[in-house]
């Protein structure tokens, strides 16, 4: 059975994959600029976190979402895929609310008011959040990783690559053609 | 016939003669399921209460390493010279004593839009806190964080106007926090997490209620709870604090420090980012953190460029809302640019 490694080498063997998450890692990142931006009341947002942990956030999200996609394409795991997809999204939009915490989190202590708490619980998930950010960012980024990692190791064992291309084994196929999951 | 019937039957492939539909399997199949999630779900709590117990380890074992003046393993600024020493009477002059004119101009800077930095507030209208029948100017921040360090020298630009510091200290927010240089209301607390009270500010219009978390200075941003800096005042039975942390968690718009009170008004975060001559640059290193507190003093002394008279102009706001609270009672109040400002609706 071809590695997880084989995998990822098959899908972007290609241009087309490569452009594609290419898309998708400068609108993760603008997506990821605009939410610290509002956070910092539309001013330029004042990072403490790491750089190479914000890129490494954007690019995992973005390779994520591409596979997911790419699940999907090729008719598996429509609800893995899906989860996928959400997990990339929400992992960088809660990185984006963290990353641009520090001292003020405006738009996270919006959501908190809404939801009925009061500015105690507010204040001390704010602390919480402004002491920990990096490590949350941290295991963010790891999230997605362990995703992708889960998501090659269902398509290695579901999937083989013929002539240089990813294409789903039959039995999965029909496997997961008597599986309505919506 | 009947045995070759039946071997016929049994070489049947494993999917046609599996029952696929049969209660037990679609059991076992959602059971597996669960178990795969619950198996993957573990594996990430467990990385990630690794990750978390190396990150802290590290710090422990940086905590155990304090700077003095330099440290390199931090990310911003390295310098914590001249930290808690009192401002000197020239250096304090320039703050009571900045000229009125200074203020208009900036005023004007801002309303006719020729100001590099954003200055601007959010701002939200709240029933007034008095103090011996005097309007309160009430802050909350922490010594560790960035835009209250930014935030403070406007703060002091503008309560200058109402009153006179006898006062005031050199400071810095945290090494991991910018390192920006600043201002603190008192000598601060920068080893350990408490919480500072007061200021040596006098004013017959306001009271200058200022509370000031702190948190070790060579580390990163830190910020209690409110309810411990509330356990804290509580404990001190200062009235005049309980009221005032009473009153911020009652507005119900906490959203992280600075957070100050101009009367009417609350202002849940800084008015300005003004760190140098132009808007920061997320990536880079801010330019204010390259000056010192005598460079920074001096250019307010004879402003000259954006980011003198973007802290005059950040100032301005903070006068506004406090002379629409006060019926104008104080002489800056009759300002043009401020009144100018006064008529913007959020000030």
């Amino acid at each position: 059975m071809p590695s997880r490694i084989s995998f990822l080498k098959a899908v972007y063997s290609k241009p087309m994959p490569i452009i594609v998450t290419a898309i998708f890692i400068v609108m993760y990142y603008v997506l990821f600029q605009s939410i610290t931006s509002i956070s910092n009341q539309g001013l330029a947002p004042i990072l403490t976190t790491p750089s190479y942990l914000i890129y490494s956030l954007v690019l995992t999200s973005a390779v994520l979402l591409f596979l997911s996609a790419y699940s999907l394409k090729i008719s598996l795991y429509n609800i893995r895929s899906n989860l996928g997809s959400g997990i990339s999204v929400g992992s960088t939009v809660i990185g984006a609310l963290i990353a641009g915490c520090e001292c003020q989190a405006p738009i996270l202590s919006i959501i908190m008011y809404n939801l009925g708490l009061n500015s105690i619980s507010v204040s001390t998930l704010l602390s919480f959040v402004g002491e920990y950010e990096t490590i949350i960012i941290f295991v963010l980024v790891l999230s997605n990783i362990l995703y992708i990692y889960y998501n090659l190791g269902k398509m290695s064992s579901n999937c083989m690559i013929k002539n240089g291309n990813v294409v789903a084994k039959k039995s999965s196929l029909a496997k997961a053609g008597k599986k309505k999951w919506f | 016939m009947e045995m070759t019937q039946m071997a016929q039957k049994k070489s049947i492939s494993p999917m046609r003669s599996a029952p696929a539909s049969s209660p037990q399997t679609r059991q076992l199949e959602s059971r597996i399921k669960t178990l795969s999630y619950l198996t993957y779900a573990s594996l990430i709590i467990a990385i990630a209460a690794i990750a978390i117990g190396i990150f802290a380890l590290v710090n422990a074992l940086h905590a155990q390493n304090p700077t003095n003046s330099t440290n390199t393993s931090v990310i911003f600024g390295d310098t914590l010279a001249g930290i808690n020493q009192p401002l000197n009477s020239t250096q304090l002059s320039i703050i009571n004593n900045a000229s009125d004119s200074y203020f208009e101009i900036a005023g004007q800077m801002l309303l006719n839009g020729s100001l590099e930095n954003i200055i601007g507030a959010q701002t939200n209208i709240t029933s007034q806190y008095k103090v011996d029948n005097k309007t309160s100017i009430i802050y909350l921040g922490s010594t560790t964080c960035v835009f209250c360090g930014e935030n403070r020298w406007a703060m002091a630009l503008a309560l200058s106007r109402f009153g006179h510091f006898s006062q005031l200290f050199a400071g810095y927010s945290a090494l991991g926090d910018h390192d920006v240089p600043t201002l603190y209301w008192v000598r601060a607390d920068i080893n350990s997490s408490q919480v500072d009270l007061g200021s040596h500010y006098t004013s017959s219009y306001v009271n200058f209620i200022a509370i000031e978390d702190t948190g070790p200075i060579t580390g990163a941003f830190y910020l209690q709870p409110l309810s411990a800096i509330q356990a804290q005042i509580n404990a001190t039975g200062n009235s005049t604090y309980m009221g005032a942390v009473s009153k911020i968690i009652a507005n119900k718009n906490f959203a992280g420090t600075p957070y100050t009170i101009w009367g009417n008004y609350t202002v849940p975060g800084a008015d300005a980012e003004v760190f140098g001559n132009q808007q920061p640059n997320s990536t880079g290193i801010l330019p204010i953190v390259y000056m010192t507190h005598a460079q920074i003093l001096n250019q307010f002394a004879t402003p000259s460029n954006q980011f003198a008279w973007s802290e005059y102009a950040a100032a301005d706001l903070y006068i506004a809302m406090t002379c629409n609270s006060i019926g104008n009672a104080a002489p800056i109040c009759q300002l043009p640019a401020i009144r100018e400002i006064e008529k913007i609706p959020r000030y």
